[in-house]
């Protein structure tokens, strides 16, 4: 061995500790950042014995981040699901409060009860109504929570769509650096972590799978197949709708032209912020919807006034007004939103609460009580029984039929909290997983600030060792040379 | 090749992310120490939190139910107190039927008398709490029973007069009365009479109150008729018996017509009182029945109550206990952050 090539290992020795410290140094600053992974330069000792790096490698683990992305768009669309359930729970309140329509109902039915108890007296007529308007308007209230949330969530789908398509450019522009940096061997660990950080904020937004081809190029579709990215990006499309009434249904979500989510999902995404959402707005809010849709017919059905001559006259609307001249026979897109305490009865406006007790607020064929009695009860009390009947319910509300309203406002209650609870169990779970997925693939990909110092102590040793050996080479060649002279 | 790793930012964290946790957990347990109810009591009961709300709507419905009993009990009692003072009226009537003897010398008398029980009857139905007139049925915002002076008196003295050929202005000061024989006016008082006092002249002349009494829910399940009214039996012999004694001017009469008149009135009162007495025993079942459904009722709203705390409730100790645990967890969290942060290799090197 020459001299010269002790001088040569020494050489590359040295630029080899440089090149090992600055990765070391980038690791150092990346410590921080969850989405840096750790650099590795990789090293190879050549013919002549001396050490050169043959590239700059980053620890991955494909299992962990693939199981890290879907617990991410787990997550994501748990935490709009609850969120959007909180917003409805809104409309129902403390066991104890008297917001929900069931406690409303309560109230109504203890006034009408007390009011059968003593009909001559017109301050109780008056709190039957009062109680009646109390529920006409907590249901129109309730009605619009729903639908403005139907609103939110549709407006948040399309702020959703829209960053899912600035982040594919992004992700496109990461890509190609990445391929075009495996094609030519340079060093593309950092475009890979941007690369993985724009994959995880979209997969917030809809669940995603990806396939690594040749030159770490990626293709990605959603997670129901869809293709979100390949070579390009694809465009993701969504009109949102302005305003939501009880009749309207949003629009679907297209990816590269295929409907992902909505009514007409060809391949509905499962899970992150836009299924979370779509769910909210196309399945929970509208099975409320229909509830309360439901109370309000039976409302309507409850108070309507019957004919009493046998002239045939059709049954009409009585205290509750259903925005219509009838008496809706069926489930009624809406009628919560339009319900209202009939003027006729309201003392507020010039009308008879003891219309409750005689019957007639369609006309002289609807009045019940001919003797005009002041404390006549039998109309009430058949309201009372009415009230507190059996009656049939539309499935499209999801509680049992065939029991009475106060029952069926009260399983309202239930479901509604039933869905809270299985999706803040849900979300809890997913949030844990997400949590623990991250955190092994933090362990096992990320920096330990401690071991990098470490290793620049050596590197630093290394270095002043290398320094050394060419001074001792310099220092033999000298004695050669003054030898020589 | 290291055998384990661990990057520092998930050495770091670990500790630091259980925070956010632990401390909402402490919120929970605080809220639930101090209102002795889960904090989020929908999130907890989930498919039962309708029954809780029914429990809550059923717990209202009962103790207003007890509240109207209250108004309830009070009519009642109202209109036992009426009936007490017309059998006592009627009592004394009757007691000086039997010992006024069959002669003209007590007959203006009992005339008076008559007349005063009449007054105090009518009266006594067109009793009112304020809101309504108890007598009057379903139609309770009428006065129940005419003035006597007025309708009542002028039917009466129309068909006296026209029976017997009397003076229509004054009947009862008419002399003619003494030659009324004992058999016409049994068959006056039978006929002509009796159907002043029955329908539909007795709601003509008479009453302007329904037959239809009220009826009110007690409990429940439970509807009661809670009120009399002055169409019933009783009421009408009363005031047949009263106004036979005081209007048909039995001063004036033979003594044998005034026998058969006094024989009439007596079998009228007594079959009266026995009435009211019955009604007064009807309406004390009501009572008695509105008295139970209270104590029962109240046991049920207790019953409610429980069940609802049974669902809503959370043992406070327990509660206490939790929140102990997790202050202490709390703070070895921190503790455990802090002691991490300080650890690095640098303060060795």
């Amino acid at each position: 061995m020459s001299l010269t090539t002790a001088f040569n290992t020494a050489q590359s020795s040295l630029l080899t500790t440089a090149t090992q410290l600055a990765t070391s140094s980038r690791n150092v600053a990346g410590a921080g950042d969850p989405s840096a992974s750790r650099k590795i330069t990789v090293t190879t000792t050549t013919a002549d014995g001396s050490a050169r790096v043959v590239n700059i490698t980053r620890a991955s683990d494909n299992l962990l981040y693939e199981r890290t992305l879907r617990a991410t768009s787990a997550s994501a669309g748990q935490q709009a699901v609850l969120q959007g359930l909180g917003q409805l729970q809104l409309t129902v309140g403390d066991t104890t409060s008297s917001t929900s329509p069931a406690a409303k109902l309560g109230a109504l039915d203890n006034a009408l009860n007390t009011y059968a108890n003593a009909p001559d007296n017109t301050t109780l007529a008056t709190a039957v109504v009062t109680a009646a308007r109390d529920v006409a308007i907590g249901l129109n209230a309730a009605t619009m929570t729903v639908q403005q949330l139907r609103g939110t969530a549709d407006s948040k789908i399309a702020d959703a769509v829209s960053q899912v398509n600035d982040l594919l450019t992004q992700f496109q522009a990461q890509n190609t650096a990445v391929v075009v940096g495996s094609e030519n061997g340079t060093d593309v660990t950092d475009a890979l972590d941007k690369r993985d950080a724009i994959l995880s904020k979209i997969a917030e937004k809809m669940g995603v799978t990806t396939v690594t081809r040749a030159y770490n190029d990626m293709v990605v579709y959603t997670d129901s197949g869809a293709t979100l990215f390949e070579t390009t990006a694809r465009t993701v499309s969504f009109k949102s709708t302005p305003v939501f009434d009880a009749a309207t249904s949003g629009n679907s979500v297209f990816v590269d032209g295929v409907s992902v989510s909505g009514p007409s999902a060809a391949m509905p995404v499962q899970s992150g912020e836009i299924a979370g959402l779509t769910t909210v707005r196309d399945s929970l809010t509208v099975t409320y919807q229909n509830q309360l849709d439901e109370i309000a017919r039976g409302l309507v059905a409850t108070f309507a006034e019957s004919d009493q001559t046998a002239s045939g006259a059709p049954t009409l609307p009585g205290l509750f007004t259903p925005g219509s001249a009838s008496v809706p026979g069926t489930l009624t897109p809406g009628l919560a939103g339009v319900i209202a305490v009939n003027s006729a009865f309201d003392p507020t406006v010039g009308g008879s609460p003891a219309l409750l007790r005689d019957g007639g607020a369609n006309g002289a064929a609807y009045v019940v009580n001919t003797a005009s009695a002041a404390a006549y009860s039998a109309h009430l009390q058949a309201t009372v029984t009415t009230l507190e009947a059996a009656r049939t319910f539309d499935p499209a509300g999801q509680l049992s039929s065939g029991t009475d309203l106060a029952t069926f406002a009260a399983g309202s209650v239930s479901w509604l909290e039933a869905q809270r609870q299985s999706a803040s169990a849900a979300s809890d779970s997913a949030s844990a997983v997400l949590s623990q997925a991250s955190n092994a693939l933090s362990t096992t990909t990320g920096i330990n600030l401690d071991q990098e110092y470490a290793a620049q102590l050596e590197l630093e040793r290394s270095y002043q060792a290398s320094s050394k050996l060419i001074g001792v080479v310099g220092q033999l060649y000298d004695s050669l040379f003054a030898v020589i002279r | 090749m290291m055998s384990s790793y661990i990057s520092t930012l998930s050495w770091t964290s670990a500790a630091l992310n259980t925070l956010p946790k632990l401390q909402s957990e402490v919120s929970k347990a605080n809220t639930e120490i101090a209102t002795g109810r889960h904090a989020d009591v929908g999130l907890t009961l989930g498919i039962t939190t309708g029954r809780s709300v029914d429990l809550h709507t059923k717990e209202t419905a009962v103790q207003s139910l007890i509240d109207a009993n209250a108004l309830t009990t009070n009519q009642l009692s109202l209109t036992q107190n009426a009936l007490t003072d017309i059998a006592n009226t009627a009592n004394g009537f009757l007691q000086s039927l039997m010992s006024v003897p069959d002669t003209s010398g007590g007959a203006a008398s009992l005339e008076a008398q008559g007349r005063t029980s009449m007054n105090g009857l009518t009266a006594t139905l067109n009793t009112s709490d304020g809101k309504r007139f108890i007598f009057a049925g379903v139609n309770s915002a009428v006065r129940p029973v005419a003035d006597y002076s007025a309708a009542p008196k002028a039917a009466l003295n129309a068909a006296f007069a026209a029976k017997f050929g009397l003076d229509p202005t004054d009947p009862q000061n008419d002399s003619q009365i003494a030659n009324i024989t004992p058999a016409a006016m049994s068959s006056f008082l039978d006929t002509e009479f009796a159907n002043m006092f029955k329908d539909p002249a007795w709601g003509t002349s008479w009453s302007s109150a329904s037959n239809e009494n009220l009826v009110s829910r007690i409990s429940q399940n439970e509807r009661a008729t809670v009120s009399t009214n002055a169409n019933t039996k009783p009421m009408r012999e009363l005031a047949m018996a009263y106004a036979m004694v005081g209007d048909l001017g039995i001063g004036k009469m033979s003594a044998s017509t005034l026998q058969v008149v006094l024989d009439k009135a007596r079998t009228v009162v007594g079959s009266a009182v026995s009435g009211v007495t019955d009604t007064q025993a009807a309406l004390g079942v009501t009572q008695q029945r509105v008295a139970s459904s209270n104590d029962s009722m109240a046991q049920v709203v207790a019953a409610t109550q429980a069940q609802i705390s049974a669902l809503e409730g959370v043992d406070p100790a327990e509660a206490k206990t939790r929140m102990d645990t997790l202050t202490t967890q709390l703070q070895m969290s921190y503790a455990t952050t802090a002691k991490l942060m300080q650890l690095s290799i640098l303060n060795y090197v």
